[in-house]
């Protein structure tokens, strides 16, 4: 007879990330063969984590229970009088597969995982100057000043100005959303390499985009995706990409 | 020029450089010779380096080259310095990193299918420390954002390139070695 799982020591249970990866950890500790789950006893011991889980008090995400439905639902199919007719068993033979793969998946991904935490401690012991020093600034054929968010807000009441003298006030229906405006812009940058910021805004129909695309860029700049830069003071703006970014292999080595 | 002069050029830059500098970024520094003889006094000068005596070695890293010190003399140097200690990922970070890693480009939605939970929190996470990028939209239903990994990931594990990470076929005689153990 089977055991039901951690009667003695239940504070030990791991923390599971989502329900594939109680599932491998079942199969582990079981020594089952991953590519011939038997489904009714692993239902079982899902379950039975499950009701662990519920006595903690652990939160039980959705995800687990969709999980939990899918094997009892696999289960159930063994239970049927067999031979199952034919349908029926083409979809068991489907789910079982879908879940065996998904399972290898996982199973891989969390061996890539360990490999990289390997990596990490090899590296974590290991020093370069970049670690000390200040990043020093992109070489480029400009010097630039890094501009400041007044120097932003500045040329955007410009562009706001002109548009102001230049164009009747109409009701536009569009809609803009700030996250898209943020993918249009590193979307432009990725194929350009680099931006005017007045040039980018003259090119917008409406009040509402201008104000949308401004949000967007502010947005960018906070999560350091984007560099905002002027050759002196109170010039032009330029919209660059992240340092960082740079050499990443995509062949745009724009230095 | 000779090729002990390009190498001590070669030495010099790296001893200031506080990124790697690629074999590109040195040809074109030291426009007098071709990138041929360049790379070939980059590896005896690699050779040199990592002769065991030394404390520093010379490393291949995010495809370019850096001089850094070698993992037994951490002690030490921890000693002088005030250094951060480096970020150690979580295992649900390093997990979704492999994928991206692997699978790239890719969105939420992918990685949250291979995962089997729900990833937005993790991949914030890892936006924020500057290990993957945002590449742009899929031009799918609801125009997820696709994700890749960053130079900064190179640098965070040491690694060349992507190419340096085996194959996941590789992973997979891997994984059936072990399990064929005993």
């Amino acid at each position: 007879m089977e055991q039901g799982v951690g009667t003695e020591f239940r504070v030990r249970l791991p923390a599971f990330e989502g329900p594939l990866d109680l599932l491998l950890h079942i199969i582990y500790t079981q020594q089952i063969d991953i590519h011939d789950i038997p489904i009714a006893s692993i239902t079982q011991q899902y379950l039975d984590y499950l009701n662990l889980m519920k006595e903690l008090n652990l939160d039980i995400a959705s995800e687990f229970l969709l999980m939990a439905a899918t094997l009892i639902y696999l289960k159930s199919k063994i239970l049927l009088p067999q031979p199952l007719p034919e349908e029926d068993k083409e979809e068991y033979d489907q789910l079982q597969t879908e879940l065996t793969t998904q399972l290898l998946e996982h199973q891989r991904f969390q061996q890539v995982a360990r490999l990289l935490r390997e990596k990490e401690e090899e590296s974590s012991a290991v020093w370069s100057r970049s670690e000390l020093a200040l990043p020093t600034p992109p070489r480029r054929e400009e010097i630039l000043l890094q501009a400041t968010v007044f120097d932003l807000v500045a040329a955007f009441h410009k562009v706001w100005q002109s548009k102001r003298e230049e164009k009747p006030l109409y009701l536009v229906p569009d809609r803009y959303i700030i996250e898209e405006k943020m993918g249009e812009i590193m979307e432009g940058l990725h194929q350009k390499g680099k931006l005017e910021f007045l040039q980018l805004a003259r090119e917008l129909g409406s009040w509402e985009e201008l104000i949308v695309t401004f949000l967007a860029l502010l947005e960018l700049g906070r999560q350091q995706l984007i560099l905002l830069c002027q050759t002196t003071r109170f010039k032009e703006i330029l919209i660059l990409p992240h340092i960082k970014e740079g050499a990443n292999g995509d062949g745009k080595g724009g230095d | 020029m000779e090729k002990g002069e390009i190498k001590a050029i070669i030495e010099a830059l790296l001893c200031l450089s506080s990124e790697p500098i690629s074999l590109e970024q040195m040809a074109n520094v030291i426009d007098e010779v071709g990138k041929k003889s360049i790379k070939e006094a980059l590896d005896e000068l690699i050779n040199d380096y990592n002769g065991d005596s030394r404390g520093v070695r010379v490393v291949e890293i995010a495809g370019g080259v850096q001089l850094a010190t070698r993992p037994q003399y951490n002690r030490w140097i921890k000693k002088h310095f005030v250094l951060s200690s480096k970020t150690k990922l979580t295992l649900p970070a390093l997990e979704t990193l492999a994928i991206i890693a692997y699978q790239q480009p890719i969105t939420n939605p992918e990685i949250s299918a291979i995962r089997g939970v729900d990833s937005t929190g993790v991949l914030k996470t890892l936006l924020e420390k500057r290990l993957i990028r945002i590449k742009g939209r899929k031009k799918v239903v609801g125009r997820p954002l696709i994700y890749v990994t960053s130079r900064e990931f190179l640098i965070h594990f040491g690694l060349k390139n992507l190419s340096e990470l085996p194959t996941l076929e590789e992973f997979e005689q891997i994984i059936t070695a072990e399990e064929k153990k005993p």
